[in-house]
């Protein structure tokens, strides 16, 4: 049965946490400038089991990326129909709840990744080190 | 004039070239400080290559001097010299890092352990901003010490950054996107009109405008941003504060002048702008530009803060333009898919990307000819040397070169004796 937003998902045994779909990034257009997904609700939530179990998490943020082979796909877009690359998952109250929404790197500092990722992420060959210096400067790379 | 070239074959993250060293940060997170001079000796094989290669890659500001000048009109020195610089852009200056090892002064893991966003030295300090905020530690420290970068960093803010640039007095411009410009002053002149945001440390808010990165056109700041409009932060000397209490002059903030105002542009079409020294520049779809400023200009006299010089066509970018400076060589633009250098002699030069990072060094006394250009596997170490050639007051592109730059410091070349203690204004 597929995902529905605003409803919490008990992940376990696969994760230890909970997640929801936050509907507030499900809307066709979109809220508030806030980004939406276009990959599907059970996308979203395969996503972040995966990223969560390569452990690409700083503290209570976990970012992911969707990937066939090396290459990145888009997970979503901004308010302005520009596409987006990478996944940011949150844990704000710190009580092992998560929801997400794709990140907007260029525009929003909130939304970089921090460079342990990064590295990760360039030592895996998905990004170059070109990318990792533009995202951290919040110069436009395609991701 | 071609320009001559070193490569150093590794896996680099960011450069820095400060008074005979070369800071080079692995991608790995560690620093490594070489020994600059010796490294660039050890790539001379003949001695008639010598004065080409000090001039190259040390002394970058020799042949500058106006006595040289006189030389410069004679044709047969002139023709000597260029043909010295066109016998060594024929060598192959390249060196895998193994190689290196005699020159490496000291490695060490970089300071805080994160890999730096951007980094400035300053007066014998690094400047260096990470994810946790704005640091420094002390650089260029003695051969005996354990260290060349002292590992006891001092944070002086916690924002999050995006980039820093140094001043040839002592301020740093710090941008900081949608928090908006700031700056470090650590001048003795301080503004009396600007807001204070951090208590420990001298650091203003020049404005709460978006800032990508930013740039010093003499006292005051131009300030890029790569999604909303650009602006130069006008700074003026305030002698008539009532509060002076000492001889020194404040420099107060004065105003912002938006980039369609200083390009007389009606279009709401965003475009990146860039600004240093004397001049500005907007890049258009097939080229750029030209605006002088006059920091000096008298206004009742009918003198102008700003005067469009010329526009520059090119050949189509290789992408968008994403990033600009200038140096007394020329402009250096870089695209999302190259990085082009459009020589002050209207020579170009294209460099493919994908493009890690590149460095100018107009501030340095040594090293303002150098183009640093870190790539995938590799950092090339460009130097220019057409523009000693040219006439500044007259050329439209690149930085004019003036002598009274130097006029405050001891030593202004390789060839002066120095003292490593002797504290220098940069």
């Amino acid at each position: 049965m597929p995902y529905q937003v605003d409803i919490d998902y008990d992940l376990n045994p696969t994760i230890d946490c909970t997640y929801m779909i936050s509907s507030h990034h499900r809307r066709t257009s979109g809220y508030n400038n806030k980004s939406v997904w276009t990959i599907s609700n059970d996308e979203e939530v395969n996503l972040f089991i995966s990223s969560k179990t390569f452990n690409w998490v700083e503290d209570n943020i976990c970012y992911g990326l969707k990937l066939n082979g090396t290459t990145i796909l888009v997970v979503g877009k901004t308010s302005n129909n520009q596409d987006l690359k990478i996944a940011k998952f949150v844990d704000g109250n710190r009580n092992n709840k998560w929801h997400g929404y794709p990140a907007d790197p260029k525009n929003k500092k909130q939304d970089i990744p921090c460079m342990e990722i990064l590295t990760i992420w360039r030592n895996l060959n998905y990004i170059g080190k070109s990318d990792v210096r533009k995202l951290k400067q919040q110069i436009s790379c395609g991701l | 004039m071609r320009p001559v070239k070193i490569t150093i074959y590794g896996d680099y993250f960011d450069c820095q070239i400060y008074r005979g060293r070369l800071y080079l940060w692995t991608f790995d997170g560690i620093l490594k400080v070489f020994n600059w001079n010796d490294l660039v000796q050890s790539f001379i094989k003949q001695e008639t290559d010598r004065i080409a290669m000090t001039f190259c890659f040390m002394d970058g500001n020799y042949l500058y001097k106006s006595s040289l000048i006189e030389l410069f009109n004679d044709t047969d020195f002139r023709k000597l010299l260029i043909k010295k610089f066109e016998s060594v852009t024929k060598t192959d200056l390249s060196v895998k890092e193994i190689k290196l090892k005699k020159f490496l002064l000291g490695s060490q893991d970089t300071p805080t352990g994160f890999i730096p966003t951007d980094t400035e030295i300053y007066s014998n300090k690094l400047y260096f901003i990470t994810d946790k905020g704005l640091f420094s530690a002390t650089a260029q420290r003695g051969k005996n010490e354990k260290y060349p970068v002292s590992s006891r960093h001092t944070k002086l803010w916690d924002c999050s950054l995006l980039s820093i640039k140094a001043n040839k007095y002592p301020q740093l411009a710090l941008s900081g996107g949608n928090e908006g410009l700031f700056e470090l002053n650590i001048s003795r002149s301080k503004p009396s009109n600007l807001k204070r945001i951090e208590q420990k440390y001298p650091i203003y808010q020049v404005s709460n405008r978006h800032s990508s990165f930013s740039n010093y056109t003499f006292l005051s700041i131009y300030n890029t941003s790569l999604i909303d409009q650009s602006f130069i932060a006008l700074f003026k000397w305030n002698l008539e504060n009532e509060n002076l209490t000492s001889s020194i002059p404040l420099r107060d903030f004065d105003k912002t002048v938006d980039d369609k105002e200083i390009f007389k542009t009606k279009s709401n079409r965003h475009f990146v702008s860039w600004g240093i020294e004397d001049k500005i520049y907007k890049a258009t779809d097939n080229g750029f530009e030209i605006i002088k400023f006059n920091n000096y200009a008298k206004p009742e006299k009918g003198e102008s803060v700003f005067t469009r010089l010329t526009s520059v066509n090119l050949h189509p970018w290789k992408g968008n333009v994403i990033n600009g400076s200038t140096a007394y060589f020329g402009n250096i633009i870089e695209c999302e898919n190259a990085l082009i250098v459009l020589q002050s002699d209207k020579q170009s030069l294209t460099i493919p990307g994908p493009i890690t990072r590149w460095r100018i060094y107009p501030r340095s006394m040594n090293y303002e000819n150098h183009l640093h250009v870190i790539l995938d596997d590799r950092i090339e170490i460009y130097s220019f040397n057409h523009d000693y050639f040219l006439n500044q007051e007259q050329k439209e592109i690149g930085i004019q070169f003036r002598p009274e730059k130097h006029r405050r410091i001891v030593r202004t070349s390789y060839f002066d004796d120095f003292d490593d203690n002797e504290d220098l204004p940069f």
